[in-house]
């Protein structure tokens, strides 16, 4: 059997190895597209420090739409995306409509910014900024549906719902265009970190690493809303070990305490916080309960437990047995176990020994 | 060596792995797949279900999922209200848009995926869709690692696994009938790591008419595909890979192939948190949510996604 398995395994080695790839661009434009594509990546690595990652397009007999994403390893405000993504959108179409061979193929000619889509992220060290600045800037080209056609799209994340996208303002291309017009600085297409800026970043990178090292919690997302001080913290956080109520509660409590610890200790952070000392009702937190294939345990334990506006949500998995069908199919539905203030949950905590503690913490 | 779809695939799938019996399987060019939902789930489904159900495919059982935001469209016949179940697919009218926006959503997963995995799966994708139109999962079972790695093997040696023509009678279905009753509908298929292999393979061996339909009506997105979507078998196609992945290598090899639009980013898990095997390859991870969430979010508002409380 293990000979067996050996010989499987080296069959497969081999095939994905020599593995050819089994269709081929075939159309005469896909390498005057992919030349203008990367000489555009290149201008904008060097000149703009953006990192090229995909790209997109609609092609069939002809060149309908250009597509590129870009990551930028900054942060940028709504003034500073607008102009970053004007500036590569008029790379782009300049590129285009300079190589003479791929004219032939253009659906359209010149081409214009209605026929290319520019998508620009905006990441740090803790992933995409989930502050308030712009996370993500793209435009919609003119084959969007109407009431998108041509527009300039800026999103931000919400470090706790990172279902959807938040748009925080959208805007026609022309209006974008007289605005940069307007203001034409060239330091906008770089972003300035600013003071408030270098201290919450270190202070969050400490933080999820200690959480990991302490507590084995892995971020999922973190920021809040810093766009006029630090007016709140959120992260959302994922535990790859199941929880009892009274662990996801302590556990919250821990994690909370040396969050509230960090920041208030913190002189460089002091002057840009909203109030001080920063208190539990500005942090928002939510940590899910996974196992290694980041599956519920739906075994009565902890699904997740939220922390928001000073109330502790804790949440479970109901498996809801149906006579129909086999208990694999049996549908599973997420609801609340309980609720408590976060003053409730500290007391709790504060009344177990430290010997008995989970998480051991001098200060709780 | 070719063999007919079976009444059970999963033994005799079973036993062609095991025994190393590389061959194709074949099945009747009419073979359509039916989708049967206990109405019992649908009538006490909320707004964000996601249902486990059976597909039939002949006598061939399979594992499909099912979630929608406007099941109260459907209208029962009696023969289903005593049944109990209602083919899904008998229904499209009811639960899909002529017009030209996203009403359909189709995912498949990759290997080594248990049943738990793929509904897993689905539900993190449809909480993406707050427009909730139909989604419709179709399982790719398991046989554990070694099993699935040889079937992988064989697909990329050209041989038609059961779940490659399962998967093509599938779309075969749904293009016959869009082609009859829905000419104007977008589709969006969803993919990670096998599942976009058996859907490259699948989209590439499609009758002419169901091509020509497909390359202007459907949008795929996979994440960590162990062979990407070309960009000419669909209108809008995306194919992303997490630098961390370990399947990052099949991206890789078309990087520079213009056929293809591949897309590698930056992983969002930290390398210690990462499996050691396959690195950042779970669909489930913090990167490829991510990702899915822009991909949605651009192709919503490239071509909106149809939200039946609207219409």
């Amino acid at each position: 059997m293990m000979q067996k398995k050996v010989k499987v395994l080296i069959y497969v080695f081999l095939v994905l190895w020599l593995h050819l790839p089994l269709f081929a661009g075939d159309e005469g434009y896909d390498v005057y597209v992919d030349e203008i594509m990367r000489s555009v990546a290149r201008q904008m690595e060097k000149e703009l420090h953006l990192v090229w990652t995909g790209d997109s397009g609609m092609m069939h007999e002809q060149v309908e739409e250009i597509g590129m994403k870009f990551n930028a390893y900054r942060r940028a405000t709504i003034e500073e995306a607008r102009a970053l993504e004007l500036h590569v959108i008029n790379k782009l179409v300049q590129a285009i409509n300079s190589h003479e061979k791929i004219q032939p193929y253009l659906e359209e000619r010149p081409f214009t910014y209605k026929r290319v889509q520019v998508s620009i992220s905006f990441k740090g060290e803790n992933g995409s900024y989930s502050d308030g600045t712009v996370a993500h800037v793209s435009n919609a080209p003119d084959f969007a549906v109407i009431e998108n056609r041509n527009k300039l799209f800026y999103d931000s994340n919400d470090p706790l719902d990172q279902n959807y996208d938040m748009e925080i303002h959208s805007e026609h291309y022309e209006e974008a265009e007289r605005l940069v017009k307007a203001s034409p600085r060239q330091d906008l297409l770089v972003h300035h970190t600013t003071e408030q800026e270098k201290a919450i970043d270190q202070l969050l990178i400490n933080f999820t690493e200690e959480m990991w090292e302490t507590c084995g919690l892995s971020r999922w997302s973190i920021g809040g809303k810093m766009t006029h001080g630090i007016e709140e913290i959120g992260a959302k956080f994922t535990a790859f070990y199941p929880a009892t109520q009274e662990s996801a509660r302590e556990l919250q409590v821990f994690a909370t305490e040396k969050l509230l610890k960090a920041i208030n200790n913190n002189e460089k952070l002091k002057p840009f916080l909203k109030e001080y000392p920063f208190p539990a009702s500005r942090i928002k937190m939510r940590i899910c309960f996974r196992d290694k294939k980041y599956l519920n345990y739906s075994d009565g334990s902890m699904e997740s437990i939220a922390f928001d506006g000073n109330e502790i949500t804790y949440y479970h998995d109901l498996i809801i047995p149906r006579k129909t069908v086999e208990p694999k199919y049996f549908p599973v539905r997420t609801e609340v176990l309980a609720k408590e203030t976060y003053s409730e949950a500290l007391k709790v905590v504060q009344n177990i020994p430290q010997s008995k503690r989970k998480f051991k913490s001098k200060t709780i | 060596m070719h063999a007919m779809l079976g009444e059970d695939p999963d033994q005799e799938e079973r036993l062609r792995i095991l025994n190393n019996k590389y061959l194709s399987i074949e099945y009747p060019e009419n073979a359509e797949i039916s989708i049967h939902v206990p109405i019992e789930e649908l009538q006490d489904s909320k707004d964000d279900q996601w249902v486990l159900c059976k597909g039939y495919i002949g006598r061939t059982k399979l594992d499909c999922a099912v979630g929608c935001g406007h099941w109260h469209k459907l209208q029962f016949t009696s023969q289903e209200l005593e049944t109990g179940t209602v083919n899904i697919v008998d229904h499209f009218s009811e639960l899909l848009s002529n017009t030209k926006v996203i009403s359909l959503i189709t995912y498949q997963n990759g290997i080594q995926n248990s049943l738990e995995d793929f509904k897993k799966m689905g539900g993190l994708i449809y909480t993406k869709l707050p427009e909730r139109p139909l989604c419709i999962g179709l399982y790719n079972t398991t046989y554990g690692l070694t099993n699935d790695l040889g079937r992988l093997a064989q697909t990329i040696d050209g041989y038609l696994t059961r779940i490659i023509c399962c998967t093509r009678v599938m779309i075969n279905t749904f293009t016959k009938l869009f082609l009859k009753s829905h000419p104007n509908l977008l589709w969006t298929h969803i993919a990670h790591s096998e599942g976009g292999l058996i859907a490259s393979c699948v989209l590439k061996q499609l009758r002419f008419d169901q091509e020509l339909f497909l390359r202007r009506h459907l949008i795929t997105a996979t994440y960590g595909a162990v062979d990407p979507i070309p960009k000419r078998v669909g209108l809008f196609t995306l194919n992303t890979y997490s630098e961390d992945d370990i399947a990052v290598g099949f991206g890789k090899k078309y990087i520079n192939n213009p056929g293809y639009h591949i897309e590698i980013v930056k992983s969002l898990v930290p390398k210690k948190e990462q499996p050691k095997i396959e690195g950042d390859h779970a669909f489930s991870g913090a990167t490829y949510q991510e990702t899915l969430r822009l991909n949605i979010n651009n192709i919503r508002r490239n071509f909106k996604i149809y939200d039946a409380k609207k219409s």
